[in-house]
């Protein structure tokens, strides 16, 4: 059973007062209601209501704190703060699913030795996320449209998750992932979801349906698994990513491909994400008298979608660059090495980057594998 | 009613796609994985179309699967003098089977080209080129030679010339990514025999795969032989198996 009214969020921060652009933009887009209050007055029946908490990073005005007589009462940044009100939440509504995340402007102070991706720097500090209130794809609309997402996700969960019965907790995940078990493709999608190991037992079940979201979050859509994002599908097809971007809201495109675009809970969270197995089907459909023949394919694609610019190469390859982002060209076999950072999913396609821009990003090139391994 | 061909579950080639990518992942190249994906894909599609006419399955030439590179390896304590690597494609004709018992889409009938190539080759001033190169084979009803049968495929020039399609040497039943096992056993004689050999995961899902369907073709073979008029070999070679070899209850 999923909720009909609108999420609360409770986003608490040292200057409130700062907020007001902040939450004109919440008013306006109407997706969530929120509360921004200081430390001193978070009450409990904010906290108790809340399906995502907020925290600043940097809390400095709290006259209260510097004069706590015990170290352990003076929280020192929001990361303390959030992990007092994850137990205290739990205490006062321990069935209620909600997700916790950090506001900050100051990522880098975050991640500390880390790169300064979202989901790891949240995997790393027991978080669902960390948004980032600056830098390119995070003005304040975007950013609302995101806490609006988390939040939903969140409220979109079972009121209880189902994890004792597989049948049961399965559908509760094809639910929440929106994935149509009429499609053709269902099959080889579940296959695929499967192999990236959803917690949807014990630990979906003790975490409230919130360790679903973070699997999501953190193992899956940062990465290329059963869905991919618009490079991976570009690789794919063999086509520029350029000219993939450029047509991707056509009609033209959504024709071919919009029923096989990921349409759940976090859709509007990280970009658009493709169904992997829905992607291969209209493949197949399209090119079924010579799958793997790239002319057919690229006629076929043609067809239906003109200005999609295939490649003429055997593969491509999206590839990391600094920071482990993705960059926005897609390169050949001969250019790219294998990477290996830490946290990538062993379950994801293998990460590439450029081998030139190893020398330039120590990030890369300390992930980079040994081509004689 | 047609007996031709032999019937596979749409299951066990899915899930082999995915456990050679597993089990042999350290000596596969990396960069040519995606050809085991597309492979697997499109079978899937092909047990959820609504179609049931032939259509052909494979790892195109043009998109080989890679091995990484032998360097010496081939033969025992790396004593070959030759850094070589394989490549792989395949081409099977497969109809999916809509009819009579096989009405539930779980299964598909191999009926026609059925061809697993291995490519061996070394790099000569930074250009491929090719040493080796065999098929493994799938015969159909009216094919001469035994049923399972490997093929050197040589070039316009002698020896094996295109021209000629002797020899047909035995072979066991073997789907595409066994002849890749195969493969890999020639090219890191030390390194795969002590890694295949093992038990873990990976290996044991290869061998559960595997094992039944070679079993199945062994009995098949030794009761050949058994029933035989005449020379036992002939008996072989001329033997067709049973369509439902690998399905029909054990």
């Amino acid at each position: 059973m999923t909720t009909t009214t609108k999420p609360f969020v409770l986003h608490v921060d040292d200057e409130p007062g700062d907020l007001r652009q902040w939450q004109d933009e919440v008013v306006a887009q109407g997706h969530f209601d929120l509360e921004v209050c200081h430390p001193n007055d978070v009450t409990e029946e904010s906290l108790k209501k809340a399906a995502l908490v907020l925290v600043d990073f940097k809390i400095q005005h709290w006259p209260e704190r510097a004069n706590a007589p015990a170290l352990a009462l003076r929280p020192a940044n929001g990361l303390a703060v959030l992990a007092v009100l994850q137990e205290a939440a739990f205490e006062l509504a321990p069935t209620k699913a909600r997700a916790f995340a950090l506001y900050t402007a100051v990522i880098q102070d975050v991640a500390r030795e880390l790169v300064h991706q979202p989901h790891i720097v949240a995997r790393a500090h027991n978080l669902e996320w960390v948004f980032e209130k600056n830098g390119a794809g995070n003005a304040a609309d975007e950013r609302v449209r995101r806490v609006a997402a988390l939040a939903g996700a969140v409220a979109a969960l079972p009121a209880k998750w189902p994890g004792d019965d597989s049948g049961t907790a399965a559908a509760a995940l094809h639910t929440w992932l929106a994935l149509q078990e009429n499609v053709p493709w269902f099959d080889a999608a579940w296959r695929a979801v499967r192999r990236c190991r959803p917690p949807i037992h014990e630990f979906a079940e003790h975490t409230l349906g919130t360790g679903v979201v973070r699997w999501a979050l953190h193992k899956v859509l940062p990465y290329p698994t059963f869905l991919v994002d618009d490079a991976h599908l570009a690789a794919r097809l063999r086509v520029s990513l350029e000219s993939l971007r450029a047509v991707v809201a056509s009609e033209d495109f959504g024709k071919v491909f919009g029923a096989v675009e990921y349409r759940g809970a976090l859709s509007l969270f990280l970009g658009r994400r493709w169904w992997r197995a829905g992607v291969e089907h209209v493949l197949y459909e399209a090119t079924a008298d010579s799958p793997g023949d790239l002319g057919i394919l690229h006629a076929a694609l043609k067809e239906r979608i003109p200005s999609l610019a295939g490649e003429d190469a055997a593969r491509l390859f999206p590839v990391l660059g600094r920071q482990f982002k993705t960059k926005d060209t897609l390169a050949v076999e001969k250019d790219v090495v294998e990477v290996r950072p830490d946290d990538w999913p062993p379950f994801a396609d293998e990460a590439w980057a450029l081998r030139t821009d190893l020398e330039d990003a120590p990030e890369l090139k300390a992930v980079a594998v040994d081509e004689d391994e | 009613m047609d007996r031709r061909g032999l019937i596979f579950p749409f299951k066990e080639l899915i899930d082999e796609c995915e456990a050679l990518k597993a089990y042999a992942r350290d000596v596969l190249d990396k960069k040519t994985l995606s050809a085991l994906s597309e492979a697997k894909s499109t079978l899937e599609n092909v047990q959820v179309s609504k179609s049931t006419k032939a259509v052909r399955w494979g790892i195109p030439e043009g998109q080989p699967l890679c091995t990484i590179w032998s360097d010496g390896e081939s033969q025992p304590q790396s004593r070959s003098k030759h850094k070589i690597r394989a490549k792989f494609s395949f081409v099977w004709e497969i109809r999916r089977l809509d009819e009579g018992k096989w009405k539930n889409g779980k299964y598909f009938l191999l009926d026609g080209l059925a061809s697993t190539v291995t490519t061996i080759v070394d790099e000569l001033d930074g250009e491929e080129r090719c040493l080796a190169r065999w098929a493994v084979e799938v015969g159909d009803h009216a094919s001469p030679g035994t049923h399972f049968h490997f093929q050197v495929k040589g070039s316009d020039d002698p020896p094996f010339p295109k021209s000629l399609d002797i020899p047909r040497l035995p072979a066991p039943l073997m789907s595409p990514f066994l002849a890749i096992d195969l493969a890999l056993g020639e090219l890191f004689q030390d390194r795969w025999s002590a890694y295949a050999v093992t038990e873990g995961k990976d290996t044991n899902w290869w061998r559960g795969i595997h094992q039944d369907r070679l079993l199945r073709f062994f009995k098949w073979q030794s009761q050949c032989v058994a029933k035989c008029v005449g020379s036992p070999w002939m008996a072989l070679k001329l033997a067709k198996p049973h369509r439902e070899m690998l399905v029909e209850a054990g």
